[in-house]
């Protein structure tokens, strides 16, 4: 019933996410058809695919414009989907419920969690349908497995909000505080780059992940997914326990 | 099974420099309803958060229906329905939703229960908790405590924003109800008169340590206000002689214990006792926490803090 619960709170966010990320999709694929030209419906240098549109939709579109959405949408997931408990002083209510503290984290990082995955495989799947209607070509399979990476980082960064949520007892905070730690997690690199320092950024994984899917020359970014991965898990273990320590 | 529905150990609940339970020792036994007094910002909320989980105790410890305290909570919360202070809940949700949402916890829950304290208590069951009065959020709270069918009733000032109906009505409902179920019914108040009607055990805490716990009956058959008129009466108290008030020739004692040896005492130094009365809780409590507040305003460690009544 609490995931119920969680799915009220959140789906208002929910559904403006998806609506953002649609539009996003539709506006991008439109310019992509009409600035392609026949550019765009040329064959790759390997044959294996129509390289120009295709190569705009999926690298420019998924890993570029839809990751910074699917970013900053994942923040606010994250911050929303326990921020609500917060908002509403309704802490005590839901800790003297007989469930365990850490049932009630993972589930309500569960419910967001999903609404995350399904806004991504929404992004994916409009790309991949929306590239095959114009191009009148189906690509690898490739692209639809670009789901992996950017959930992945995706995930992270909604985890991320979740955790500073839980810190900051606040929604509002946890959202601000994140929105901080993304600007510098994507900034910081291309400063240092000047230097000739390079950093990876939450943001390579999902523009590496993409470019893989169009550029068979292009590594899949394991590394950084494995990075995600463990960061996703060490901040959700961190909010469990800050959580079943809080006192409310 | 333990007789106590709740045991506290010297329990100690520390604030940075706030000692907001201090190796408070609580017994609260099984069935019946079990008043919780005190002042503003003596401990009671505290006390109670920690019992439910909601806060960690500095030191001591405490056992809810004979489980322990943080080890086996949700024993505990499985069995004990609690009402806070603060009466917020999900404000998008109507009380059904509420209910709905309440009910999946919990193997036991009456939905008999739900139709009928909604009629009696009169709460508007399809209107978003948000737009409720406080009197009416401070039912839908009071209803989704009394369809757990729980052992164990935790109410934290239950009846704030309730209209004299709605009082009368959670005062009928605990005291025929849940009492007569044999239910234990702890509820932390303000309302001395509220308490008084409904309660059969009294705690009485100040500063976060207890003054007085007890049988409502005993301590009002044990505590008695003696007016004496005389020149030379004694203005010094003990341990039984909790406040003395004079006024010219006239003296008015509150005694605890032993009153009536304490009048013929008064009558051998040639005094007259023009009265020897029962005080109300109200008068008691007011009584200890003013003796309390001498004891402690000053003169902390000075004189020792009264010890619980004999039972």
């Amino acid at each position: 019933m609490y995931i119920w619960k969680c799915w009220r709170d959140s789906r208002a966010r929910f559904v403006t996410y998806l609506i953002l990320v649609s539009l996003a999709c539709a506006v991008v694929i439109g310019i992509a058809a009409k600035m392609g030209g026949p550019a765009a419906f040329q064959r790759g240098p390997d044959g294996t695919g129509v390289w120009g549109l295709w190569a705009f939709g999926g690298r420019i579109l998924l890993g570029g414009v839809l990751a910074v959405i699917i970013l900053f949408g994942a923040l606010s997931l994250g911050a929303g989907v326990i921020g609500e408990e917060f908002k509403e002083k309704t802490l005590w209510f839901v800790f003297t419920r007989p469930r365990s503290r850490r049932v009630w984290v993972w589930t309500s990082w569960f419910v967001g969690g999903c609404e995350l995955l399904v806004v991504i495989l929404s992004a994916v799947v409009g790309v991949y349908t929306g590239l095959t209607y114009l191009s009148g070509y189906m690509y690898t399979w490739r692209l639809l497995a670009t789901v992996l990476p950017l959930f992945v980082a995706a995930l992270a960064v909604y985890t991320m909000a979740f955790f500073l949520t839980a810190v900051s007892r606040s929604g509002e905070n946890g959202f601000a505080w994140g929105e901080g730690i993304l600007l510098i997690d994507l900034l910081l690199p291309l400063a240092l780059y000047y230097w000739r320092i390079k950093v990876s950024s939450v943001f390579d994984v999902m523009h590496d992940g993409c470019a893989w899917a169009v550029g068979p020359a292009s590594a899949f970014p394991w590394r950084l997914v494995i990075i995600c991965v463990v960061l996703t898990c060490a901040l959700l273990l961190g909010t469990q326990i800050l959580m079943e320590r809080r006192e409310v | 099974m333990s007789e106590l529905a709740i045991r506290t150990n010297k329990l100690v609940k520390i604030y940075s420099q706030l000692r907001a339970v201090d190796e408070l020792s609580l017994n609260v036994p099984r069935g019946g309803v079990y008043g919780f007094l005190g002042r503003n910002g003596a401990g009671k909320t505290t006390t109670l958060r920690i019992l439910l989980g909601l806060a960690r105790p500095t030191a001591g410890d405490a056992t809810v229906l004979g489980f322990a305290m943080g080890r086996e909570q949700v024993a505990i919360l499985e069995r004990t329905a609690y009402v806070s202070e603060t009466k917020t809940l999900y404000g998008a949700l109507t009380a059904r939703q509420l209910v709905r949402f309440t009910q999946s916890f919990y193997p036991h829950w009456s939905s008999e229960a739900v139709a009928k304290y909604a009629r009696t208590l009169e709460i508007p069951m399809d209107r978003p908790f948000a737009k409720l009065s406080l009197g009416n959020r401070t039912k839908v709270c009071l209803l989704l405590a009394l369809a757990q069918q729980a052992d164990l009733l935790i109410f934290d000032e239950p009846t704030s924003g309730l209209d004299p109906v709605g009082v009368d009505e959670f005062q009928r409902v605990v005291a025929e109800d849940l009492a007569g179920e044999g239910r234990t019914v702890l509820i932390s108040s303000h309302q001395l008169a509220d308490i008084e009607r409904i309660a059969d055990w009294v705690g009485l805490i100040d500063h976060g340590g207890l003054l007085l716990e007890a049988r409502l009956d005993d301590i009002k058959s044990q505590f008695r206000l003696i007016t004496a008129a005389g020149t030379g009466l004694p203005q010094g108290k003990s341990a039984d002689i909790v406040s003395v008030n004079s006024d010219g020739d006239f003296c008015k004692y509150v005694v605890r214990n032993n009153a009536e040896a304490f009048a013929a005492e008064l009558r051998s130094q040639g005094a007259t006792v023009t009265d020897v009365s029962t005080l109300g809780l109200r008068e008691i409590f007011l009584e200890l926490v003013r003796k309390e507040e001498l004891c402690t305003s000053g003169n902390a460690g000075e004189i020792a803090v009264p010890a619980s009544l004999p039972i």
